[in-house]
């Protein structure tokens, strides 16, 4: 299953939407994520695709954008203060 | 000093969510304790609780649930009933007038407990980001005045098991004294986790279940009784300025008339009689009235040993021989004990009762205590009452008494 996919499972499950409306160029704002909702997000992210998001700032406004931003980390995977690389 | 008016009641409760099925619930005798489900049940020596049955997710929209313990799941629906009660449109008020008062004794502890669980079981490296915000003891009625724009003092109470009958008696000092018009208070609890569930129950104040009747495992101010039951869920009365309420033209419930507040200072479980004695006068003396004036009260009862028999003295000293003539009935016995939002709870049952003149029974009342002989309302409502006003007892672990009374309009 491809990152947008997976991504498209994680928010139509967990912030109750219909699967059509979680489109790349649909708003995370519009699914009531705000900056603050944004943190608990990005926790679930964490969780889904086994990666460590690093404490930076990118803007991430839309569903597509998200989604790139996790490719990005997948590509270049850090790893995760306190944990040994395998 | 300004009039105060009771013009809304909201609740989630375990004998059900709306105001009219909760009473007639308590009037029927019917009781909401009953055996846990969960899977850890079988860990607890009384697997018992009275649970509230309550959708919240399908109630709120899934984002903003997300950031919602139960406890202020429970607030929020209780605050979205009473406001509907009261019936004012956000254009009749103004916001910065009204204020939010809860009370809790836990708050967030559902939330914790997860991150507990997470952290040191599950070895996770971060635990939900909103978890300081579910888990403050603040969250709920942070969320009533952020959902409403209430902009008046928002404040959230923590005095055990007589919290939210604190803030109903502090929202109430606050609309006397002219620093509001209404106010939102009542209180919330949200205790049915295994953490805290062991907690009660390490402190030898759970009852036993009763073996041929789990639903009957409280039984307050019997000789046969053994400790509380657990119970969950939130209640929230509309306060108002009586002239505020007369002139766009609100139905009022009753007048909310004394609040006594005092404090046992000699042992942190252990209640006093003088104590109590002592709020339940300053009570009577805030609302200018006589003892004999009351027509009911709605025990604080909890099915402990030790407060059932000391709020009976209680009693006694205050009201005299006059004591054996006032129906007492602890409702506990049927909706178990909401800890924070016991006070609050009861003292919707406690008006409702005087509006309709019937007092709710004291439920699993067979067998008599001799050192409890007052007219507890045994098994069975009595109806037909003349009750111009009533009392509402809300007593602590850490000996904050705090009494209510209502008088009848």
């Amino acid at each position: 299953m491809n990152t947008f996919d997976k991504l498209q499972d994680l928010l139509s499950r967990e912030y109750s939407l219909p699967r059509e409306a979680v489109m790349p160029e649909a708003s995370l704002d519009a699914f009531g994520v705000d900056s603050l909702g944004m943190m608990e997000l990005l926790f679930e992210i964490e969780k889904t695709f086994d990666i460590v998001i690093p404490n930076e700032q990118v803007e991430l406004k839309t569903v597509g954008q998200l989604a790139n931003y996790i490719d990005h980390l997948r590509a270049e995977p850090r790893a995760a203060p306190g944990f040994a690389a395998s | 000093m300004r009039r105060v008016a009771i013009t809304g009641m909201g609740l989630v409760s375990p004998l059900g969510n709306t105001v009219s099925q909760f009473f007639d619930n308590l009037v029927s005798g019917v009781s909401a304790i009953r055996r846990l489900q969960d899977t850890f049940a079988e860990r607890l020596l009384s697997p018992i609780a009275a649970t509230a049955e309550f959708d919240s997710a399908a109630y709120f929209p899934a984002a903003k649930y997300r950031m919602l313990d139960r406890v202020s799941q429970f607030a929020l629906k209780a605050a979205d009933d009473a406001i509907a009660d009261a019936g004012f449109g956000m254009n009749d008020v103004a916001l910065e007038r009204i204020g939010v008062f809860m009370g809790t004794g836990m708050g967030g502890a559902q939330t914790l407990e997860h991150g507990y669980h997470d952290l040191f079981i599950e070895q996770t490296r971060s635990v939900k980001p909103f978890s300081v915000l579910m888990a403050m003891q603040n969250a709920a009625a942070a969320w009533i005045a952020l959902d409403r724009g209430f902009a008046g003092p928002n404040l959230t109470y923590s005095t055990a098991c007589s919290s939210s009958a604190v803030a109903i008696g502090e929202a109430w000092q606050r609309i006397r004294q002219g620093e509001a018009d209404m106010m939102m208070a009542g209180g919330a609890e949200a205790p049915l986790t295994l953490g805290v569930l062991k907690a009660w129950e390490s402190l030898r104040t759970v009852a036993a279940v009763d073996a041929d009747n789990p639903a009957a495992s409280c039984k307050p101010f019997a000789a046969n009784r053994s400790g509380l039951v657990l119970g969950e869920g939130a209640a929230i009365v509309v306060l108002e300025e009586w002239e505020h309420a007369v002139a766009r033209g609100a139905r009022i419930h009753a007048e909310l008339l004394g609040y006594g507040l005092s404090t046992d200072t000699g042992h942190i479980t252990r209640p006093s009689v003088e104590g109590q004695a002592r709020a339940m006068q300053l009570a009577l003396a805030s609302a200018v009235v006589e003892p004999a004036d009351i027509g009911y009260i709605n025990a604080h009862g909890t099915g402990t040993a030790a407060n059932d028999a000391v709020e009976t003295t209680a009693i006694k000293q205050v009201f005299g021989s006059g004591a054996y003539d006032i129906p007492v009935s602890s409702t506990k016995s049927m909706h178990g004990h909401l800890l924070g939002g016991a006070g609050a709870l009861e003292f919707i049952a406690t008006i409702l009762g005087m509006q309709s003149g019937i007092a709710p029974p004291t439920m699993h009342l067979q067998q008599p205590d001799p050192e409890c002989d007052l007219d507890y309302v045994p098994n069975e409502a009595r109806k037909k009452l003349d009750m111009a006003m009533a009392m509402s007892n809300s007593f602590s672990f850490g000996g904050t008494n705090a009494v209510l009374i209502a008088r009848r309009v």
